[in-house]
């Protein structure tokens, strides 16, 4: 019979690292035999407790990979994951280096939208319950769910090739959608004919699906702003109601990883390259085996910002319906889309000279700095803004790209809060009724398919998300520009 | 449907690890799919109406492992069936042409469309991961590792 095994949570990992300054630790190539660089997390006391002995192992093994550049990186939301940590990056050499889609993560391009809206907080508050309910109808979410929505291959191509771009065009969305996400809402250089079959039929049906774990969509509003010069550039004030939007590539990105992976797997023999977990499957990044995964990835990511795309839309609807308005009159406009798992062709400066790497993000943000020729124009002079979701009850922050963020993590921030606590052990501890009721007496209306749902994603699962973002903050990476407040939460 | 199943779940901080156990291959290879199937959903009372096959190669064990699982995520979302009776026919190795060793599986799974109203979900199983993925022999049988990507 099944049943649950709890693990023994070895906490304390501080005999594994040095120190080197305030909220940088080092795991030194002595801690693993094959490590090419040191590891480094990006740590508080605070949060030095928030993880184990395993996840320090994961770091490590990422040092192992070849062609890996400065140190295998964990941000503050780190916890343990699947080969790679989740909140962690490497940069690899183009010429040394490898490409890995374990590096990436199944779910290609999950990632954060953030739309405004200029309803003020109490213009929202009082209707959260209809708001969410109609949301909640509205945009197919959970285990299994497909909606209306019907693409049909060519359509699949196009959004495989041109992303949130192509979802504009055909009628989901508004011009200035795609030119504020990330990359204008699209990888270049997609090739639709590396993505199988198996991956396009997984992918049709859960077109415009959010998904369920810890994906969701977000009412907020902005109770702080720290940053008067960004928020203005980001056009944010407070008590300013927002939209927050997390979701991936569904089945499709799962599929093309999938995929690859088998390749890549085989790959590592031909290649003669020893990796310390199967997961950790990779060939070198200038390889037939690793542009075919890279050119693949992309189109799942495309997929990724078409998704979040048409979700968005499908909000603007229901939004617009319950106040009358049009999405202009409610001022629904999109501040930015951030992919959070994700590898990325990049100049980096490395040992003072300047280098194109493959950034692998696996949940880690891009947080270029102001002035940075990748940051979309209307940000530069501030910076590129980081979207950093919070749980259910602790609030999200808008951060933006800070000066240190080149040389200290590959111009990259953490993604979210990181979990510390698993599903079974959730479920075992607390119940979603209780949890719905306690959030509810906060101000938060919570709609999910089930109680269940809500014990996963507990805010006691996470970290507490201030003091992830505090370590980015003080250490210049990405630096904090509003918080937002969970009024509504839709949960798959 | 009632089916004998063996497997344990091993909490993980973000995603779900599980050991089936078998008393041989196919045993294990039916467990372990049992155990990815009853995370996605209670399947104790799912009927098979609709059979698929499965006939699977690769070049060792745990890719068999990481293959098969895989098949049945494919299955659920692209047939959208909610899979619930698994029987492994055969699991073994033989030579292929080039004299090299490879491993195959022939199974087949059953279930019922996808019906949110009647199928109690759980989570969604995103893919079959390789980390730290073991097959191994034990005193009375075997045992396979598995983490899943929730």
């Amino acid at each position: 019979m099944s049943n649950q095994k709890n693990e023994k949570n070895e906490s304390d990992v501080t005999d594994l690292l040095s120190r080197v300054s305030d909220n940088i630790w080092e795991i030194p190539k002595s801690h693993t035999y094959g490590m090419n660089v040191p590891g480094r997390l990006f740590l508080s006391e605070k949060l030095m407790g928030t993880i184990d002995r395993e996840t320090v192992n994961q770091v490590a093994n990422v040092a192992m990979l070849p062609g890996i550049l400065d140190y295998s990186m964990a941000m503050p939301d780190v916890h343990l994951g699947y080969g790679f940590t989740i909140g962690g990056v490497a940069a690899f050499d183009e010429e040394e280096g490898i490409i890995s889609p374990g590096g990436v993560g199944f779910d290609i391009n999950c990632g954060v939208r953030l739309m405004k809206t200029n309803l003020q907080k109490e213009e929202a508050t009082p209707h959260m319950k209809t708001l969410t309910e109609n949301l909640f109808r509205k945009i197919p979410s959970g285990v299994g769910s497909k909606g209306e929505f019907k693409v049909t291959d060519t359509e699949l191509t196009e959004a495989f090739l041109n992303g949130a771009q192509w979802a504009v065009e055909a009628g989901y969305g508004i011009e200035n959608d795609a030119k504020n996400c990330e990359s204008l809402g699209f990888m270049e250089g997609a090739i639709p004919e590396k993505v199988g079959t198996k991956a396009r039929k997984r992918g049709r049906p859960q077109f415009g699906t959010l998904g369920s774990g810890n994906h969701f969509l977000e009412i907020q509003y902005i109770d702080k702003i720290y940053d008067p010069v960004a928020a203005a550039a980001y056009g944010l004030t407070e008590g300013q109601v927002t939209v927050m939007i997390h979701c991936g590539s569904r089945g499709a990105g799962h599929q093309i990883c999938t995929d690859h992976l088998q390749t890549l797997n085989q790959a590592v023999k031909k290649y003669k390259i020893n990796v310390p977990d199967m997961q950790l499957a990779c060939a070198p990044a200038k390889s037939k085996e690793a542009q075919d995964y890279f050119n693949a990835m992309k189109c799942g990511a495309n997929y990724a910002w078409a998704n979040r795309q048409i979700i968005m839309h499908w909000t603007r609807e229901v939004f617009e319906k319950f106040y009358g308005k049009d999405t202009d009159a409610l001022g629904m406009e999109l501040l930015y889309d951030v992919a959070h798992n994700i590898a990325k062709y990049e100049t980096h400066e490395v040992d003072g000279k300047k280098q194109d790497v493959y950034v692998h993000r696996k949940g880690a943000t891009r947080a270029f700095p102001a002035g940075h020729p990748e940051v979309l124009q209307q940000y530069r002079d501030v910076g590129q803004p980081a979207l950093i979701p919070g749980s259910m009850g602790t609030p999200s922050f808008i951060l933006k790209g800070g000066p240190n963020s080149m040389s200290l993590t590959f111009g990259s921030a953490c993604h979210g809060a990181g979990r510390v606590m698993g599903r079974g052990k959730a479920k075992d501890s607390m119940s979603g009724e209780s949890i719905r009721d306690a959030l509810a007496k906060q101000g938060i209306t919570v709609r999910a398919e089930k109680a269940s749902v809500i014990a996963e994603e507990a805010p006691s699962v996470y970290k507490n998300s201030s003091d992830v973002v505090d370590v980015v903050d003080s250490l210049g990476v990405a630096q904090k520009v509003a918080r937002l407040i969970p009024i509504g939460v839709i949960k798959g | 449907m009632s089916q004998k199943r063996d497997f344990e779940y091993i909490d993980h901080v973000a995603d779900m690890r599980f050991i089936a156990y078998g008393g041989s291959l196919e045993e294990v290879f039916k467990n372990a799919a049992l155990a990815t199937l009853f995370a996605i959903a209670d399947i104790s009372a799912i009927q098979p109406q609709t059979v698929f096959e499965i006939e699977l190669e690769t070049i060792n064990l745990e890719n068999l492992m990481v293959d098969f699982l895989s098949e049945l995520l494919f299955l659920f979302d692209a047939e959208e069936t909610t899979l619930g009776v698994v029987s492994v026919k055969e699991v073994g190795s033989k030579r292929d042409e080039n004299g090299e060793e490879i491993w195959f599986i022939n199974a087949s799974v059953s279930g019922e469309p996808i019906d949110a109203s009647k199928h109690d979900f759980k989570t969604e199983v995103k893919a079959i991961t390789y980390n730290k993925i073991r097959i191994e022999k034990t005193a009375s049988g075997f045992e396979a590792e598995v983490v899943l990507d929730l």
